[in-house]
Parts: structure tokens; sequence; C-alpha cells
């Protein structure tokens, strides 16, 4: 079974974790504007990525706080993780 | 043995180790003597999901081009019926009435078509 690092307990079985899907989609600055449209891409729309990208991760069986993880789709190997509050790391 | 849909975007198209590693040991505790067995195969691949699990047949913004995708939950019975209907739409240029549901303005419209466990498998 794969490890995932959590930024605070360290590796754990990925079992212990929960998806989040894609980091970094911002909510909108003027919720109230939005057409349908727009909303069903806040909402629903994401990045189809084969390769490097970011993501939220919650270890929802420890200690359940969500993070950020820069992984490959592809290989599932994950470069970094980082807070939410942390800048997301530049991967070459 | 077989696997469940990995909860997160992949391309890896390889079994879930996770699954498999659980349902072997599942297996041995119940079956003791299969931990003398070897593991040949297992279910490897890609499963294209819809956010509502349910699957996605329309026609796109580009002529000629028709989604019929999203079966990731259950296609395999619904196969001939999805053929005929779409067969049928392709034929009339028309969209046939059971695909409605399964368009791609349901999203915009919220008219979901919420199949999470319908098929009753653990995705």
């Amino acid at each position: 079974m794969q490890l995932i690092t959590c930024p605070w307990c360290g590796p754990r079985e990925e079992t212990e974790f929960r998806y989040g899907g894609q980091a970094h989609v911002t909510y909108p600055d003027d919720p109230a504007a939005l057409s349908d449209q727009e909303w069903a891409q806040y909402v629903f729309f994401r990045d189809n990525t084969k390769g490097t990208w970011a993501e939220r991760w919650s270890h929802s069986a420890g200690c359940r706080r969500w993070f950020n993880a820069i992984r490959d789709t592809v290989t599932y190997q994950f470069h970094a993780v980082y807070r939410l509050d942390e800048p997301k790391p530049v991967i070459s | 043995m077989g696997a469940g849909v990995d909860a997160y975007n992949g391309y890896g198209q390889r079994g879930s180790f996770h699954v498999i590693e659980r349902q072997m040991s599942a297996a041995v505790e119940l079956f003791p003597v299969f931990a003398r067995a070897h593991l040949l195969r297992s279910w490897a691949g890609t499963v294209d999901v819809c956010p509502d699990a349910s699957p996605l047949v329309d026609r796109t913004p580009y002529r000629n081009l028709f989604l019929n995708c999203g079966w990731g939950t259950g296609g395999f019975k619904a196969t001939p019926g999805i053929g005929w209907c779409l067969a049928d739409t392709l034929a009339n240029d028309k969209i046939h009435p059971y695909l409605g549901p399964f368009s791609l303005g349901r999203f915009v419209t919220g008219a979901l078509v919420d199949e999470h466990g319908a098929a009753g498998v653990a995705h």
C-alpha cells in the first residue's frame, strides 16, 4: 500500500486519507454575479491532468487536517506536500 | 480478486493496491489456506466517472462529435440499450428521449442524476 506523507503526522497508509480534488480553485469574488454556466464551471469542471498537478488531501482517519500535494497522476508519486497556508512549491 | 475505483484522479491503469491488499488479508483471514495461493491477475484500467456517477451521453458543441462516456459505475448491463439510443440519436440527429437526463447541460441546470451506490458497487 502506498504511503502518503501528512505534513503533521508523517508517512501513513493511503487508506487513512480522503481525496479533495484539484487544489487552488478559488471561490468566486462576487458569487451573486455568476451565471449558471459560470457556477457549473466553478463547482464541477476541473483540469484533467495526465502528469503532475496540485490537489487537496485530508488526513481523515488521522489528524483530520487538510493539506495540498503535488502528485503525478500517472506514477502516483508525491513530489511534495504542503500546508494550505504555504505557497505552491515549484517542481522542476 | 476485484478492485474498486481509486478515490483520486489517476492514469496509472493498474489495480488499486490498497484494495487488493485489504481483500487478500480478508480472504486469508477467512480461509488461511489462501495464504499459499499466488495472485495471478487483478483488474486494471481507467474508470471514467462523472461527479454524479451517472453517464454522459450527449452531442457536443463540435459538429458530429458525440459523447458516450462516464460509464464507470456500471456500464456493462446498459451497453445494448445505450447503443440503441445513441444509434437512434445519430440516425435522426435528435437526442433520444431516454438520453435527456444524461446531458452535459445537467451540470449547469443542477438536475444531476445522483447514482452513487445505485449499482451496488463500492464506487
